[in-house]
């Protein structure tokens, strides 16, 4: 059974994964994991071309047409609004689309985004006309300012990019599902298993968007099989309604009728 | 450098190109090819310009490609 289709800035998709299209071993090892994930968004970069490369990226470019995928360029390694607009606006140029994956980081140890530059970067790409998917920390004040700016999609951490934490504060993600329920909502980064993502999905977040966690497992397209399971299993689990905890047990086989002799 | 010629930044090197060239002529001059883009001064020119956009000197012209990101 296949969990129930979403819509993203108006686009409707049927699977909740994006997946970057970095650090995989080889050109085929990417493709073959991408179409194992079933992604319908892949995510996408672009870089000056050195000098004697007059060709370069369009191998990568052949090969992510035919994919088919709808496209999200990233912002990566953007420091400031400066660098992070001007970016974007050459990734519209370049990648043929509005949506851009907003990175501002404030912190090169553990690329921490910069809330503030955050904010701004998005508002100037929103007076633009971009449709703006922001790399933020989980702070609920942050996640507001830029919903109220007209973000329709936030994409809090999990964890550090490439540590494969997991969910280091659940209830902070659990709070912006609880604080923000029009707002479509992806983890993105700091996943490093399946039943991370499982844990995502359970607390309602729309999606998840990953890259290293199947790049580097040492089969990147079984990984992918195993992300695109375990994300469809926890949304299927969060649409269908998870009991709640109890702190006493309850028999779960009914007790009316049993023997004489069972009864106390 | 002849009297002709003009100082410019191609992906950040020094290049000496012909005075009057057009975007297009110097792309072609320089075989750029596959899918790029161009920025000229920190602002991306338009496909549609190419044939109109002078090159002057000085100016920065970077080619920009699609890479992997996550």
């Amino acid at each position: 059974m296949k969990a129930s289709n979403w819509t993203v800035y108006g686009q409707e998709l049927g699977s909740r994964l994006f997946i970057g299209t970095a650090l995989y071993p080889s050109p085929k090892v990417m493709v073959d994991a991408i179409r194992a994930s079933r992604a319908e968004v892949i995510t996408v970069s672009l870089r000056r071309q050195s000098a004697n490369q007059a060709h370069s990226g369009e191998q990568f470019w052949q090969m992510i047409e035919e994919l088919n995928c709808h496209l999200l360029p990233n912002t990566a390694g953007c420091y400031s609004v400066k660098e992070a607009v001007k970016t974007a606006h050459m990734a519209r140029e370049l990648f043929g689309t509005d949506w851009v994956k907003l990175e501002v980081m404030g912190d090169s140890y553990n690329l921490q985004p910069d809330p503030f530059a955050l904010v701004e970067a998005t508002r100037i790409l929103i007076e633009d006309g971009f449709k703006v998917f922001p790399y933020t920390t989980d702070d609920l004040v942050l996640c507001q300012k830029l919903a109220d700016l007209g973000c329709e999609v936030l994409m809090p951490w999990g964890a550090p990019i490439g540590t494969g934490q997991g969910l280091l504060n659940p209830y902070a993600l659990k709070t912006l599902r609880e604080r923000l329920p029009e707002l479509t909502l992806l983890v993105d980064a700091g996943i490093g298993k399946p039943s991370d993502a499982v844990q995502a999905m359970e607390l309602g977040f729309d999606g998840i968007l990953l890259n290293t966690a199947i790049a580097e497992a040492l089969e990147p397209e079984t990984m992918a099989y195993a992300f695109a399971d375990a994300i469809n299993a926890g949304r299927l689990a969060y649409e269908a309604g998870i009991m709640p905890k109890r702190d006493n047990a309850k028999p779960s086989t009914p007790t009316l009728d049993q023997p004489i002799w069972q009864q106390g | 450098m002849t009297s002709n010629q003009q100082q410019i930044q191609f992906n950040g090197e020094p290049l000496s190109i012909d005075q009057t060239q057009t975007v297009s002529a110097f792309l072609e001059s320089q075989a750029v090819g596959g899918r790029f883009i161009v920025v000229i001064n920190d602002e991306v020119v338009p496909k549609s310009n190419w044939d109109q956009h002078a090159i002057q000197a000085g100016d920065q012209i970077e080619i920009m490609s699609p890479i992997s990101g996550g």
